[in-house]
């Protein structure tokens, strides 16, 4: 954080090469930017009311339920399909063929007939083809402890235990989300400009958000139909119930696909850092009281995995030393600087969430409608000249090296997805996907060096075509300082569950649970407003039970 | 006719490119191309697959037998690097190439930037099967040891 003393001005606080590595990613939390707290901040702008027009379930829990809500003109409606499942068949992969629920996000008021062609088509999930009334699709298996402890105590007029609630945190989780054209369902330009669709990702978490409402109906609903003397679920611990997540390498390439998306998300945290720590705005109360929430929250996220609990425990010791009696953010920020990655992201996420008013119009930031650049009419030397002035960090690995190109991304013949392979011990590796970015730069440098600096690039790509994607990427993210990854992302130290938790933590998800270095469980939406709250745009960070 | 959602059918489109056997640029290329012509209702899935039927070998990459006849579009669907050599301004009759003299209309549409349209792309079912045949060609069966791992 050397540039962070001199910060009157600058449009950021650190420079891409300290805040664009896989291990500052992989230590992010989500923020009031992240892309949960953004939705139910526009939904609470709007007024908006949840309605459930149709409940069809039967007392095991099984039928169709829709929740609709009108945002501006358009209105949308969760529609939820629950089905019998035996036990054997719940899997946390997303490779699975039959979940306790199944999800599509409609896009008006499904009729009776809709709801039926989507009861037929939306439990087989990736089986079927859908329409471009759907705007997500997903589907999400019960909690099997909790939600029958749950449903146990309710149905006998008590409330559920706290303690396994703190513990597990959700009823249900989800193994996919899909949006964005998948399988039939519709593109996302279809309706990108509506009022509260211009953000990344607000249908998906729109459907979660109102799956978790479908949880905390489901579980009222069997221990109602069981007993007389059942009882609500207290608001409190609803509120504390999100929705679980399983999170695997098919999402961890995203941000490598999307650079123009990846810079824009990192500039606004950034520029929302550097607006809180010029700001003179008075402290109060307001941090000490935040930081006794998260040291509490902190303090409830346990983990079985070794590497992060070290994290985890190393993060508590780290924050509780912090010394908050401080006259300026930017006090409390320079304390973090030799600290932990976790602390610095921590301590940043504090900073943003207490000062909305200097930041949630940065929210509005988070999209990018760049095109791919493409200028053939340039020259070879003005590609290197990019290269050398924006990707030197990819100029030092030995790619003769094993270590530096020991994995290999392909596509997964069983899955469609993204998957990540050892390129010395599996096969596969003729059809790797080209996310070794550093690699692909570096070679193409090669070639410039050795041709005429003033020909043209149309010409020197036709000697060279299979380069004309890199050159074209370098071409677009030459004047984006936090489009790239800023590592090589075939090195056998390379952990995918660093890209996972960056993307994971803009989307809101806290409690991050590595389960591999591969894949990790989250929650969604925990300590959210739920969908009858008052006031949807209550600040909910840091949940604590 | 089967609808299909434009980002489902890029990037089926790019994956079949390269299924075929070209480069990922140029799948970029195809896809892109595609995607822009279905904005103006040009029959665009069709004759993608025409042109991966056809693929040129690298010779024909220096002249102008690199686009494929097809309708009356060829020029967009003129290869990748014909196109940035148009687009370069530079005049094509140079060292390797065949003389081509550009109509100013093709010239055009090649620069255009299409109003974007919504929604989905029909699309004929044998088509839309073809692409995911050459699409398939690019994925990694699961091993055991990948499966055990996860990354299956």
């Amino acid at each position: 954080m050397q540039a962070s003393h001199q910060l009157k001005n600058a449009a950021i606080a650190r420079h891409s090469s300290e805040l664009m590595r896989l291990s500052r990613l992989g230590s992010a939390f989500p923020t009031r930017l992240s892309f949960m707290r953004v939705l139910l901040r526009d939904l609470a702008v709007e007024g908006v009311k949840v309605t459930r027009p149709r409940w069809d379930i039967n007392e095991d829990g099984h039928g169709q339920a829709v929740y609709s809500l009108t945002c501006g003109k358009h209105t949308y409606s969760l529609v939820a399909i629950s089905t019998p499942l035996a036990d054997k068949d719940r899997s946390d992969r997303v490779i699975a063929e039959a979940w306790d629920a199944a999800f599509v996000l409609y896009d008006g008021i499904p009729s009776k007939k809709e709801v039926e062609r989507i009861a037929l088509s939306a439990p087989h999930q990736e089986a079927c083809r859908y329409s471009e009334k759907e705007l997500t699709l997903s589907r999400a298996n019960k909690s099997g402890r909790l939600f029958k402890e749950v449903v146990d105590a309710l149905s006998s007029g008590r409330q559920p235990d706290a303690q396994m609630i703190g513990q597990i945190g959700y009823l249900m989780r989800t193994t996919a989300v899909y949006g964005n054209g998948k399988f039939g369902i519709s593109d996302r330009d279809r309706f990108a400009d509506r009022q509260n669709m211009t953000k990344p990702f607000q249908a998906e978490m729109l459907t979660v958000w109102l799956v978790r409402a479908f949880t905390h109906d489901l579980v009222e609903h069997i221990a109602a139909a069981r007993s007389t003397h059942a009882v609500k679920l207290d608001r409190h611990l609803k509120r504390y119930l999100g929705i679980g997540n399983a999170t695997g390498l098919g999402m961890a390439p995203f941000l490598v696909s999307h650079p123009q998306l990846l810079n824009a998300w990192a500039t606004a945290r950034e520029h929302a850092l550097v607006r809180v720590l010029n700001s003179t705005r008075d402290i109060g109360q307001a941090l000490e009281e935040k930081a006794s929430q998260v040291q509490k929250h902190l303090n409830a996220w346990n983990v079985d995995d070794h590497r992060q609990m070290e994290r985890i425990e190393k993060l508590r010791e780290e924050f509780s030393m912090l010394d908050l009696n401080v006259q300026t953010w930017a006090s409390l920020w320079h304390q973090t600087e030799d600290l932990s990655f976790e602390c610095q992201e921590l301590v940043q996420a504090i900073l943003i969430d207490l000062n909305p008013e200097l930041v949630d119009d940065l929210a509005e930031e988070l999209g990018s409608n760049l095109p791919l650049a493409w200028h053939p009419e340039e020259t070879v030397n003005k590609l290197l000249s990019d290269i050398e002035n924006k990707y030197s960090w990819a100029l030092g690995y030995d790619f003769s090296s094993r270590k530096e190109t020991a994995l290999f991304w392909y596509t997964s013949e069983e899955k469609l997805e993204p998957r990540l392979g050892r390129r010395f011990e599996e096969p596969g590796a003729e059809k790797e996907r080209p996310l070794d970015i550093a690699r692909q730069v570096q070679s193409l440098y090669s070639m410039l060096q050795t041709a005429d600096p003033d020909q043209k690039l149309a010409f020197f790509f036709v000697e060279n075509p299979s380069h004309r994607a890199i050159a074209a990427r370098i071409q677009t993210c030459r004047d984006l300082p936090f489009a790239e990854i800023q590592d090589n992302l075939i090195a056998e130290t390379t952990l995918p569950i660093d890209m996972l938790r960056f993307k994971l933590a803009m989307f809101g998800a806290n409690k991050f649970d590595p389960k591999s270095d591969l894949w990790t469980r989250i929650t969604l939406f925990q300590g959210a407003p739920l969908i009858d709250d008052d006031d949807l745009g209550a600040d909910w960070s840091f949940a604590v039970l | 006719m089967i609808q299909v959602s434009k980002n489902e059918l890029g990037a089926t489109l790019e994956k079949a490119a390269i299924g075929q056997g070209y480069d990922q640029g140029t799948g970029q290329w195809l896809s892109s191309v595609v995607l822009q012509a279905v904005q103006v209702d040009l029959p665009a899935a069709e004759w993608a697959i025409e042109a991966l039927r056809h693929k040129p070998e690298p010779p024909a990459l220096k002249n102008t037998s690199l686009g494929w006849q097809c309708h009356n579009y060829s020029v967009l669907v003129a290869g990748p690097l014909l196109t940035d050599l148009v687009m370069s301004g530079e005049p094509l009759n140079g060292e390797g190439f065949v003389k081509l003299d550009v109509p100013d209309l093709w010239r055009h549409l090649l620069t255009t930037k299409f109003k974007q349209k919504c929604g989905a792309v029909d699309i004929q079912p044998a088509t839309w099967k073809e692409l995911n045949t050459l699409a398939a060609k690019t994925y990694v069966p699961a091993t055991d040891e990948s499966r055990a791992r996860g990354a299956g």
